[in-house]
């Protein structure tokens, strides 16, 4: 890829980010992305309708990602994916079972002295 | 339109249950993309069949700036699907595809993507990714963090910032690139080039036709173990 080439991706990427942190809306970022890309093929730049709501009703809404957050990723312990640390891990429902169960004999056995206390004061 | 030959394969792999990625090809508009899905439980598998269904269903303008719109509003329509979907049937869960995509014309072809699934060019013998990955380590890359082999093996290196049903708007990627005849071009997914290295993947699209070198890089992957599923599309352009 020549140096003009790099030049207009750079330009793309670039405009992508300002979209993306809505530095620029939808139509203006079309309308600009569409403008490099014919500068590179060499076709006319077409003429779209701006107003049309589809290309100006919507924006990212995307956090900006920033040189801290950058910064703290690397300092951030190793973490599961996304879509693994959605699913509960077995670890916890182990210990939520023993809790429980250890709830259930405190709560059995205070029933069975109680039992034992009244009809040891009835005998 | 160029003359493209193509071959177009997807592995399960050997450790998983099932299969995630998922490739389209459109020859008659010169569009291919792979997908990989991610959810699990079955969503990962309907995440990338629903990115390669909209794609396949593109209809492609004479601009060539329009094509690349096109292809951008039906990602962005998934978008809206998926999380909907996800929303729906998975109690919304975390569901989600990466894509990547080339688009091709007579001398020029444009890269549209989201995630970490790649774009390469062999060119001369020399293998170029034309994609970044919209991952962690990749913005560690970028800020002088980590170098290149040090986010190979970073365990955060199949964290991802972009992806289709990813957030509530989407925002793809667009790399123009000239194309001359006898390039190769590879879309893949992180199945292979995490099993496969830069170089052995240079060596396997540099030999033999266009199917056989798609066949041999699944297979390396396979041999390597292939942890996660594996999916190629190798093109090349015509004229050479």
């Amino acid at each position: 890829m020549n140096a003009a080439g790099d030049k207009l991706n750079q330009d793309l990427l670039a405009l992508t980010e300002s979209f993306a942190n809505a530095v620029i809306g939808p139509a203006e970022f079309r309308r600009r992305r569409r403008e490099i890309i014919c500068q590179w093929t060499g076709q006319p730049v077409p003429q779209v309708d701006v107003s049309a709501p589809s290309e100006d009703d919507t924006h990212p809404g995307m956090k900006a990602i920033t040189d801290k957050d950058v910064r703290d990723a690397a300092r951030a312990p190793a973490a599961e994916p996304a879509a693994v640390a959605a699913e509960p891990s077995g670890k916890s429902i182990r210990w939520g079972l023993w809790v429980t169960v250890l709830l259930l004999l405190f709560a059995f056995s205070g029933a069975g002295a109680l039992v034992w206390f009244v009809l040891r004061r009835s005998a | 339109m160029a003359d493209w030959q193509y071959c177009a394969l997807t592995d399960q792999g050997v450790k998983r249950k099932h299969n995630e990625d998922a490739v389209v090809a459109v020859p008659d508009i010169a569009l291919w993309a792979v997908a990989d899905g991610m959810g699990g439980h079955e969503a990962g598998d309907v995440a990338s069949k629903m990115v390669v269904d909209a794609l396949a269903s593109v209809q492609r303008p004479d601009n060539f700036s329009l094509f690349i719109d096109a292809v951008e509003d039906a990602l962005i329509a998934v978008n809206q699907t998926m999380r909907e979907h996800a929303g729906r049937e998975y109690s919304g869960r975390m569901m989600g595809s990466t894509v990547v995509s080339m688009l091709g014309a007579e001398g020029y072809g444009a890269c549209v993507w989201a995630g970490d699934s790649r774009l390469y060019r062999l060119r001369d013998g020399k293998l170029a990714a034309l994609s970044r990955d919209h991952s962690q380590v990749q913005r560690l890359v970028d800020a002088g963090v980590l170098s290149e082999a040090e986010a190979d093996a970073h365990p955060n290196a199949n964290v991802i910032t972009r992806a289709v049903g990813g957030a509530a708007a989407l925002v793809v990627d667009v790399l123009m690139f000239d194309v001359s005849p006898g390039d190769r071009y590879l879309l893949c997914s992180d199945g292979l080039y995490n099993e496969v290295s830069k170089e052995a993947i240079a060596a396997t699209l540099a030999q033999g036709s266009v199917p056989d070198s798609a066949r041999s890089l699944i297979d390396q992957a396979v041999h390597n173990g292939a942890r996660d599923n594996v999916s190629v599309i190798v093109i090349e352009a015509g004229g050479a």
